[in-house]
Formats: C-alpha cells, structure tokens, sequence
C-alpha cells in the first residue's frame, strides 16, 4: 500500500480562527477514509487544502508521494464532489460529465465512451439529455458523482455529499458510494459529521475536533477503544464516568469499583461504559464488577429497551437491552460489566 | 381543466389592469408618438426654408445610402463597437471583482461606480478636456517627466472621442455585469478549477456563459447609445469626426436643417436597434434551451 493523500503537520488559520492545527494524517492508496467531526471542527477546510482550494500556512501536502502543496487545483489529480453539488447549470448531464474529460484532451469518442460508463456507473440512464434544475436532488447527487469519477483521479473528494438528503434515500445512496468505491477502486476522502454514516461507510475514520486530530482507526477500534471522552460520546452513547484509582479498579462512586481489562493505564480522567455492554440480571453475576440498581426511567424504541439505572451509590448509568418483558421504575436489579467493556479514556 | 385554471387569473388581471394604465401612457406619448411622428416625417419633403411639406417622398431614404453617410454610419458602428469591446474588457475584471468582495465592500465599490451620475455628463466631459487639452493636465504632466518635449495632441483625435465614450458608458457595463456575476456561485468556479480548467478556459467555459445575460444587456446600454451619441464627438473630437449623432443634430438644429432627412436616418438607426435587439434575444433565448 502506498500513500494517496497526505496532510504533513498541515495548519490553516482564519484570523483568530485555526480551522486546521497540526494535523498529520495519511490515506493509503484505495482507502475509504472518513473525516468526522461536529460542525466547524475543520473538516471541510482539510478536504479544501488536499483539493487547493486553499493553502497551508505550514506543513505540506502530498498527492501520490509529491508535494503539492504550491500546485493549483486544476493541476491535482484529485476531484471534489461539493456539498451544493456544484453543477453547471448550463451545461445537460452529458456535458457536465463530459467536461472534466475534455480537458483531458481525450478524442470525441473516448469522451462519449468514458460518460457512458460513468452514467451507467451512478444508473443516471436516460437523464443525459437533462438540464440540473430538472434533476431529483438525489439525481443531483449522481450526477456530482459521475462528474467527479469521470476523469479517474487518483483521490475523489467528498464533503458531506449526502448531507441534503432525506433520511431513506440518504441511506440508499450509503449503500451505493460504498458499493462504487469497491467497484471503481479509487481512494475516498469523505466528511461527514454523522457519527453512523462514518462507521457504515468508512474503512478507517479519522476524528477531528477543534482542528485537532483527536484519533484515526477503524469504526470497531474508535468505538471500543475511544481515546479520549470526546470521541466516546461523538461515536454512538456512552456512559462516560469520573472515576479514581482504587486499588486494582476504578472507584466511581462510594458504592461501585469497576475492574478493567486495560487496568495498567495511567490515571484516567474518565471510564466509558457502552450501555449495550450493561448485562441487567435478578442475580448477582458470575464475574467481577457486579452491582446493585434501580431502575428509574425506561424508554421503549423498538427493538431495544433504553433504561435508566441510579446504583446505590447515586451514579446514573444508561443501559440499553434487547426489548422483551419491559422493566418498571423502582425495580431493582444487578448490573454487569465484563472488565475488557470498561475503557478508560483520557480528558 | 385549462380554461377553468385560466379564468380567475384573466378575472383578477382585468381588475388590477387599471394599474398599468400610467405606464401605457407614458410608453404611448414618449415612446410610440414620437417614433410614429419620426416616421412620418421622414417620408415628407421641406421647402427652401427648411419647413416640413408632408408630400410623399422615398428621397430621404435614398440619401441615407449616400457614400457620405454609409461613411459616417460605419465609422459610428466602429466607434460603438470599439467602445463596446473596451467597456466589457475593463468592466468584466471590475464587476467580478466587486461581485465576489464582502458585502460592506460591495456595496462602497458600487456606490464609486455610481457616483459619476451625480453630476452632470457635460462637466465630466469639459473635465476631460482640461485634461487632454494641449496645455492640459496629461501633457503638463508627461513634460514635466520629461518623456515628451513638445505638448501632443490628445484632444479632438479618434482616440480622444473612443476614451470619452468608454468614460461615460463604463459603468452601463459594469452594473448588469455585476448583476449577473453576483448571481454566480463561487463553488461553480471551484468545480471548473477542480476539473482542470484554468483562469482562461474558467471563464470562457463557466463565467462567460452564466453572466451572458448582463453582458446582453450591456450591450445593449453601450454600443446602441454609443452609435447616437453626438455630445462628445462634438466636444473632444471637434467636428472632425462627426459620427451619426452629429449628422442627426445638424439635420435638426444645425446648419442642414433638413427635419425630413434627419428623420429617415432616425429611422434607419432605429431599425438597427430592433434588429441587433431581436438578435440578442434570439441568440439569449437558444442559449436557455
Ligand atoms: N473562508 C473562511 N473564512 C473564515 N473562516 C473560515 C473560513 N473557512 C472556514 N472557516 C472557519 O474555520 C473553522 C472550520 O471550518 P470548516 O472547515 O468549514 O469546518 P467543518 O467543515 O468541519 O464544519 C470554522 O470555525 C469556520 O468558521
Ligand atoms: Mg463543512
């Protein structure tokens, strides 16, 4: 594997601003790597410096292994789907799809060839003739795509490309980038704020926070071992609890220590519990970490029973289990958590 | 289905059709009449003084395809059409410019463009003339940094009426460019720069096609005007080229006094309007599909 894109201790400030701080990151060639964070974290302003959209105060970037940090975007072998998809208005399906290769140089019928392989690619068949404004914002979205993959760049860049779309056809068009990225082969840098689309997407997730980058794994990786409290909460619910040192477990109220697997660590700030991992039983478990709860709030959603539990000790933990008989408020349980589900997580 | 959805809006047209009765009026008395007027004049005769005799006559409309004036007519189309060029290049970089500044800035900038309006065209054209007069300003300027010894002459030359018209019609150009650049979203220039085009191929495949309506009425504003205009041939180019404007006047209040005459090149100018209007809006109209 070889490196695709790479961010070399890349900053970029905006007046008081610092949009991007030091970030180092590499996509290795072929890679769906996601960009998450909340809303103003720096995502876009990075996809915008690998794109040269913008420029570095410091650091470098690297396309393919050479610096481009002084190259202009019409000189980048990468393409960018926008989050306003960016269409020529002017210009039909075809012709909007045509256009990145006719700067190519490619001859006419390489032309006609390349967009009939790149419709068929996003099913946009019979839409050729169309202008964007009769488009679905879906068929928008496709057309983005077929635009950007056309030429074949080495990197395709996507920012919050789904971001506008129904919460259903959002879900369909997951299932299709994922499907097209397998199938085309290129390296995808896509941003997202939304947590769930990452993990569905993403071969590896790079966290971001502040311009900061908070951690880089795989959707398994960042969720069972977050590595700082901040990443916990951002992927998926967590119980995320203060917590001191108490022997060979961590103290988290007057009434419950917890084991952990990862004990070693040093001190901690945090733990983080997953509720799912939370096993509710009338018994005291088998294992170490078993504790008494009542039962205060449930909440029904389905599949799942989302509870909260308050321990002898005051501490409110969310726990959620597969629906079944419901519990009540005041029921009294014993709660367990295995040792290697108890993380701890820095500030 | 049709005819039931079309009733109630010809219903609430009628009723609010009153209101568009100031602006008929106003197109009829200073638009229609005198154009009306214009015509019919321009098919009568004068007498030895000059008075109009309404009989019958094509003459004038011979006349107007005298070499004379086919001459004076060309050279005021090449003219226009020089100004015209050189108010786009000068106003496409400034419109684009402003179109894509913050808004406090915008707004200051469009407000310079405007400010000429302020006063009157006549002094801003006496200004000019002061400047490129042969004591003037340009020539006192270039012989004090010793590029020049003797005073040139600016004034009263084919450049100096060009200048003059670009002065006064710049900002016709500016404004509906600006109004077309502004509506141009900037991720649209990015896409164009992402798929590999440069500055050039940007603007010729992106900026030149979506703003083509403010060009349009650019045009319009600039090169049909220009081709009329008899102020500033007379003021900074003296009466040694006098352009279409010119010949008009004369026919009117001048020394030719030749109302009939005067009237078929009215005409004439006029029909070259509607036609180049006519094309435009062809040519706006396929653009759009
Ligand atoms: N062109 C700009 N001018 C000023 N501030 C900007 C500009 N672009 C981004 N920023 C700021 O930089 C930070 C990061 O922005 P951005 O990269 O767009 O975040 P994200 O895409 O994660 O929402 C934000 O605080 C934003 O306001
Ligand atoms: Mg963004």
């Amino acid at each position: 594997m070889s490196a695709a894109v790479e961010w070399r201790a890349v900053r970029r400030r905006f007046g008081t601003v610092t949009a991007v701080d030091e970030v180092s990151l590499v996509v290795q060639a072929g890679e769906f790597l996601t960009l998450l964070g909340p809303s103003g974290c720096g995502k876009t302003t990075l996809l915008r410096l690998a794109a040269g959209f913008e420029t570095p105060e410091a650091g470098t970037i690297w396309l393919g292994g050479a610096d481009v940090t002084h190259e202009p975007p019409f000189r980048r072998d990468v393409n960018q789907v926008f989050q306003s998809y960016a269409l020529f208005p002017h210009l039909t399906v075809r012709d909007n799809i045509a256009f990145g290769l006719r700067r190519q140089g490619l001859p006419g019928a390489a032309v006609t060839a390349r967009v009939r392989e790149a419709v068929e690619l996003v099913a946009l068949q019979g839409c050729e003739a169309r202008w964007p404004h009769e488009l679905s914002g879906g068929q928008r979205q496709r057309v983005a795509l077929a635009r950007a993959l056309a030429p074949r760049p080495a990197v395709l860049l996507l920012d919050e490309p789904l971001s506008a779309l129904d919460a259903r056809l959002r879900r369909t068009m997951q299932e299709e980038l994922k499907r097209l990225q397998r199938q085309v082969g290129t390296t995808f840098v896509f941003v997202t704020h939304d947590q769930d689309e990452a993990m569905v997407l993403s071969d590896r997730i790079a966290v971001l926070q502040a311009g900061r980058l908070v951690q880089v794994g795989t959707g398994p990786e960042l969720y069972r071992r977050p590595a700082t409290a901040f990443v916990a909460e951002f992927l998926g619910l967590t119980n995320l609890l203060p917590a001191v040192r108490a022997g060979e477990g961590w103290r988290i109220d007057a009434a419950v220590t917890l084991a952990s697997a990862a004990a070693g660590a040093a001190a901690p700030a945090w733990i983080s519990v997953r509720p799912e991992r939370v096993a509710l039983a009338p018994a005291p478990p088998p294992g170490p970490n078993g504790f008494r709860v009542r039962v205060e709030e449930t909440v029904f959603r389905g599949a799942l029973e989302q509870l909260t539990v308050v321990t002898d000790g005051g501490t409110r933990l969310l726990v959620l289990r597969a629906g079944g008989c419901p519990a009540q408020p005041g029921q009294l349980f014993w709660a367990g958590v295995p040792p290697e589900e108890v993380v701890t997580v820095g500030a | 289905m049709r005819s039931g959805a079309a009733t109630p809006t010809r219903a609430s047209g009628s009723r609010t059709g009153w209101l568009l009765l100031p602006l008929a009026g106003w197109l009829v008395a200073f638009v229609l009449a005198p154009a009306l007027i214009l015509l019919v004049i321009s098919f009568a005769t004068r007498d030895d003084l000059g008075r109009v005799v309404f009989a019958f006559s094509l003459e004038n409309y011979g006349r107007v395809f005298d070499p004379v004036y086919l001459g004076i007519f060309a050279r005021s189309v090449g003219y226009a059409a020089l100004t015209t060029v050189l108010c786009i290049a000068l106003a496409y970089p400034v419109a684009w410019h402003i179109a894509r500044l913050g808004a406090p800035w915008r707004q200051r900038l469009l407000l310079l463009v405007m400010i000429p309006f302020w006063t009157s065209f006549l002094i801003r054209t006496y200004a000019w003339i002061t400047i490129l007069k042969q004591e003037g300003l340009l020539n006192g300027v270039l012989r004090h940094a010793g590029l020049i010894a003797a005073p040139l002459e600016f004034l009263y030359t084919p450049g100096a009426v060009v200048l003059g018209l670009v002065y006064a019609y710049l900002p016709f150009m500016i404004l509906p460019l600006y109004a077309s650049a502004e509506k141009v979203e900037p991720s649209l220039i990015e896409a164009a720069h992402d798929l590999g085009c440069g500055p050039w191929r940007t603007f010729a495949t992106i900026v030149l096609p979506l703003t083509r309506p403010g060009l349009a009425a650019g045009v319009m504003m600039v090169f049909v005007p220009a081709i009329g205009m008899f102020a500033i041939s007379d003021l900074m180019g003296g009466a040694r080229v006098p352009m279409l404007g010119n010949v008009i006047q004369d026919q009117f209040v001048g020394q030719a006094r030749d109302k009939p005459f005067g009237a078929a090149l009215g005409v004439v100018f006029l029909l070259l309007f509607l036609v180049s209007y006519a094309l435009l809006r062809r040519r706006a109209e396929v653009r759009l599909g």
